[in-house]
């Protein structure tokens, strides 16, 4: 099994927490660094990984507060891996949208994936 | 320096002091009459857009503002920050400045988010047609537009098509830009996001 991915947060990139042996996948906070594709290109190289060898399930948890469309296109980048690692049959994946119940921002871009993705893709709201 | 030179040098620094306080009421009104609430010129990263989401939250709260509508206005001033990010990689080139300026405004219901920067003149069009053709957009088609960039744009630094989709997209207004030309290279480019109470 390949080995866990934990990447603290920042103020301006997210926590990234992808830990297969407890089937703990999770990406939550802000992403706005200057250089998102630099910042992606391990989080990206490290799914790719993971599609050669994945759990039977993969339950895959966004929680983001803020991101720019810098950002956007590497976590859609993201997405794809995950759709792929689903289409071929290797992990049932489902991926979970959090977004806070007032930003509607966030919930239409988890609206935007959705639509063109074909993986499980559910959005969730957030209540205080 | 005798001693009547240094009398010379020291009323020629204070005429340049007088002068920069000259500057500083007008300064003063005209931020005071265009109702800017905050004000930022220099180089912009996203450290300094922590510090400057922390400062408009207590702004926003002071009045009294919805959850809602300062969730909006910080996601359009994370994406117009995004806009003006310096190019670390163009740090180096001859005219290129990374300073850009920021001013939010306050205007009856609504908030204002202008941003300023230096933009390769060659770029002036092609930012153009995009923003004209979005402010002719429906909901629904800039819906369809952003997704369709989302897919086909590669991720670049600076202005990028789907930056400005997303902008207009998120302040549910039309964008007001303005460009003055500098030079062959380099052009001052403005834009302007209005998120307002009753568009939300």
């Amino acid at each position: 099994m390949i080995e866990a991915l934990k990447i603290e947060p920042t103020h301006k990139t997210p926590k990234v927490y992808f830990d297969p042996a407890n089937n703990h996948f999770e990406l939550s906070g802000r992403s706005i660094p200057e250089d998102s594709v630099g910042f992606y290109k391990k989080i990206l190289d490290w799914v790719e990984d993971y599609g050669k060898t994945p759990n039977t399930k993969t339950e895959f948890k966004f929680e983001l507060e803020y991101f720019n469309t810098s950002s956007s296109k590497n976590i859609l980048e993201l997405l794809k891996k995950l759709e792929k690692i689903h289409l071929q049959g290797q992990s049932a994946v489902q991926i979970t949208w959090y977004y806070d119940e007032d930003d509607e921002d966030m919930e239409e871009t988890g609206e935007d994936y959705k639509a063109l993705l074909q993986v499980p893709l559910e959005l969730i709201m957030k209540v205080y | 320096m005798n001693a009547i030179e240094s009398i010379e040098a020291e009323t020629l620094d204070m005429q340049e002091e007088q002068r920069s306080l000259y500057f500083t009421y007008p300064t003063y009104k005209d931020m005071f009459d265009n109702n800017i609430i905050f004000a930022y010129r220099g180089v912009v990263t996203s450290d300094l857009v922590t510090n400057v989401l922390e400062i408009m939250e207590e702004r926003l709260e002071e009045d009294g503002q919805s959850k809602k509508l300062s969730k909006k206005v910080f996601n359009v001033m994370v994406e117009c920050l995004t806009n003006v990010y310096v190019d670390e990689e163009r740090l180096g080139d001859e005219g290129y400045d990374p300073q850009a300026l920021l001013l939010v405004k306050r205007v009856n219901n609504s908030y204002r988010v202008v941003t300023g920067s230096l933009i390769a003149t060659r770029n002036v069009d092609p930012i153009k047609r995009v923003i004209d053709k979005i402010n002719n957009m429906e909901k629904e088609e800039l819906k369809s537009f952003y997704q369709e960039t989302l897919i086909l744009e590669e991720p670049a630094n600076g202005v990028t098509k789907l930056g400005i989709i997303d902008l207009a997209r998120k302040s549910r207004n039309k964008l007001v830009y303005n460009f003055k030309y500098e030079s062959q290279r380099f052009t001052f480019f403005t834009l302007e996001s209005q998120i307002s109470k009753n568009s939300i």
